[in-house]
């Protein structure tokens, strides 16, 4: 375990080699959390310069493993809490060709600069001149100046900017995009990172690599969900969303659209305009998409996508009808460097502001509504850009509430970040429990179970049908005491909390391996695989339920500095919107959500992790996990 | 008998580099794109790739085996396999 350490206001690096982190914490996010549980005091601004930004790959990228290719990024956010994101690409393979597995960034420069990273070691470098240019014309520059193989992570101007939702960028069209880590990469004046190493990757045992290699391939194109991610990408949930009413539609008040599918349905998207499968290093599914516009305004425009999360927040949350107007927002979310759901979020809440009589067209300079492309365009923009309103509403949703007083049942944030893609009312279940428990606020990406199955059922918040036949239940790679405490002895439905809990651990260790969480992952590889594999590359006999363990430590690391950074339990909850207003989707009305039920579930949850009904950890807790 | 050659088809290429990766563990023992005989071309604006394989490939048909997209394949395999 190799760690490149870069202090930007000595101008100077050096190594950390540590291997007992590896066996701890894994790689990715496990490694980034115990460095910023362990080094960042937890009384600075988020901006200060003992801030820290860490990147780690996950510990089977570099290896032929299918889907080993993601990293995480994490810093302490501008949120206030725990801040991480992690992206797929070529990134993590990247870091490890320049022979080292995490990037720790240190400091602030005085002047802009780029780091040139390869395997002998780190030049900073004048950016002066890419200082204000978005993020395609600098991926553009350092490719053509430092090579046109080199991997680039770069901000845009809302990093620049210090937009508290700013993402990084990782080439033209991945990002780190949640929680604003390009904004503390913005707070230290670094432009870029650029990796250019021509490093090599050591395999402990080749042959087990092969044999776990190929039971991975197997697994995953064996799974029913294989052949539709293949061919829609994430984009394959796109209808099902609109059927079950869970679609974020104009700031959370339309969980449906009776065009949706005929505009932004999976088949009128693939019919229309997938020219191509595209895929991150190592992946045997292919969920990206190279697409190409044929006719109208934009005929002629090729691009990356379309993602599911891009139709959610810009064709329902902002309305939008036009996949060529989505494809715009997109490119100007990328190009600034600016996450698309939190971007979205804060439109989206603009927009509501001013049809209730908040804001008035004065304070903006024009009049901004829902469908309305130029409008959204404009006030992405402004955002990114700190610009009239852009300069309060750059600072999110949590701190534009403040000046907006009675706006706060529509204010979408949960713990400072910004709501994603689905309504909670429409189908309340372990995923939409984990948007509140997650230790990065608002988010749905962290929390996944692998026997979701997206079909209706009766609401009850404790548990959530398991619709999964005996032979997908057989695949799905879960040490079988859990299968039988969580779903029941025969399996017969979800206990949500008790999954909660499992699928927080699961995707932890997810995000520390570097492998991917679309369904055919999610479905067939769990901790006994990820074991077997971890022995391969590295050699550690660590078994699922030693993994589990890791997983549960690093979770709670994460809430603990979260708690000392002043969390409290007020903060788990979802805006009044969804406990006090119906939501209608295209079968009727969902009714709002019941308070005191879900906070019947946090407390189940909290019980399970060990900690008290406020959401503090015990200290028995604290001893058992052996944290100091 | 013919020598085998292996064909390929860029435009299935997703840039995965899974050929890369097989061909560089599976013939030097280690992950390093440099020493693999498959290198992949990547044109950025239409995120399309070309692959080389250069001359000394052993035709170990490990690249064959790693890609998941049927970019790759053995001359006298059928092309609708």
């Amino acid at each position: 375990m190799r760690i490149l350490v870069i202090d930007l206001e000595k101008r100077e690096h050096s190594y950390l080699e540590d291997e007992g982190l590896r066996s701890r914490y894994i790689g990715g996010v496990g490694i980034n959390t115990a460095l910023l549980y362990k080094n960042i005091d937890r009384t600075i601004s988020p901006f200060d310069a003992k801030n820290s930004l860490f990147f780690t790959s996950g510990a089977l990228v570099g290896t032929n493993i299918p889907t080993a290719s993601r990293c995480e990024a994490t810093a302490l956010s501008p949120t206030g809490y725990f801040g991480t994101a992690n992206s797929g690409g070529k990134t993590g393979f990247a870091i490890k060709l320049c022979n080292i597995d995490s990037v720790w960034i240190k400091g602030k420069s005085k002047t802009p600069v780029y780091a040139l990273i390869n395997e002998k070691g780190v030049i900073l470098k004048d950016a002066s001149t890419l200082w204000g240019k978005d993020t395609f014309e600098t991926v553009h520059i350092l490719k053509e100046r430092e090579g046109k193989n080199a991997e680039v992570l770069s901000i845009g101007q809302a990093g620049e900017e210090c937009v508290h939702f700013a993402s990084i960028q990782a080439d033209y069209h991945h990002s780190f995009g949640r929680t604003g880590l390009g904004a503390i990469m913005g707070s230290k004046k670094l432009k870029a990172l650029c990796f250019i190493g021509k490093g090599e990757i050591q395999i402990r045992d080749k042959n087990l690599l092969r044999a776990v290699t190929k039971k991975f391939r197997e697994r995953i194109l064996s799974s029913d969900s294989f052949g539709y991610t293949r061919r829609y990408g994430s984009m394959v949930v796109s209808d099902v969303y609109n059927k079950l009413g869970i679609l974020p539609g104009r700031n959370f008040r339309q969980g449906s659209f009776d065009n949706w599918e005929a505009t932004r349905g999976r088949r009128f998207f693939e019919e229309k305009y997938k020219e191509r499968t595209l895929a991150c290093v190592s992946c045997p599914i292919g969920c990206l998409h190279w697409s190409k516009v044929k006719d109208g305004e934009y005929a002629g425009y090729e691009t990356c996508g379309l993602e599911v999360t891009f139709t959610l927040e810009f064709g329902a949350k902002l309305d939008l009808e036009s996949i060529p107007e989505i494809f715009q927002c997109v490119e100007l979310c990328n190009r600034l460097g600016m996450d698309v759901i939190s971007a979205s979020a804060t439109v989206a809440y603009i927009i509501e502001l001013f049809e209730k009589g908040f804001l008035k067209e004065a304070d903006i300079g024009f009049s901004p509504a829902f469908g309305d492309f130029k409008s959204i365009y404009k006030l992405i923009s402004m955002i990114g850009m700190k610009e009239g309103i852009g300069e309060m509403f750059g600072h999110g949703i949590k701190y534009a509430v403040e000046h907006f007083k009675g706006s706060e049942s529509f204010a979408c944030e949960i713990k400072g970040l910004e709501m994603p893609v689905r309504d909670p009312r429409g189908r309340f279940d372990t995923w939409m429990l984990g948007v509140l428990i997650n230790t990065r606020g608002g988010d749905h990406l962290r929390i996944r179970t692998p026997v979701d199955d997206l079909k209706d059922f009766e609401r009850s918040y404790e548990y959530e049908p398991l619709a999964l036949s005996p032979t997908e239940l057989e695949l799905v790679d879960m040490p079988q005491a859990l299968k039988d405490s969580i779903l029941g002895r025969p399996p017969s439905k979800v206990a949500i909390p008790a999954m909660a809990k499992y699928s927080e651990e699961y995707m932890t260790l997810l995000n520390s391996f570097g492998l991917c969480i679309r369904p055919p992952v999610l479905r067939t590889i769990g901790p006994s695989l990820m074991s077997e594999a971890f022995r391969a590359v590295y050699g550690y006999e660590i078994d699922e339920n030693e993994l589990l363990f890791a997983a549960e430590r690093i979770v709670n690391m994460a809430h603990l500095f979260n708690l000392d950074r002043g969390l409290t339990f007020q903060e788990y909850r979802y805006p009044e919107r969804f406990y006090k207003e119906l939501e209608g989707y295209v079968k009727g009305k969902r009714m709002p959500l019941d308070h005191i039920r879900i906070e019947g579930m946090l407390k189940a949850y909290f019980a399970l992790r060990g900690w008290d009904e406020t959401g503090r950890v015990k200290e028995e807790t604290i001893k058992r996990l052996g944290i100091e | 008998m013919a020598k085998k050659t292996i064909l390929k088809n860029h435009e299935r290429c997703s840039g995965c580099m899974s050929c890369v990766l097989a061909c560089s563990l599976f013939n030097f023992n280690v992950i390093n794109p440099e020493k693999s005989f498959i290198t992949l071309d990547k044109n950025d604006e239409k995120q399309s790739f070309t692959i080389s394989v250069a001359e000394g490939c052993k035709l170990c048909g490990e690249c064959i085996t790693a890609c998941a997209y049927k970019a790759l394949r053995w001359e006298d395999a059928n092309p609708c396999d």
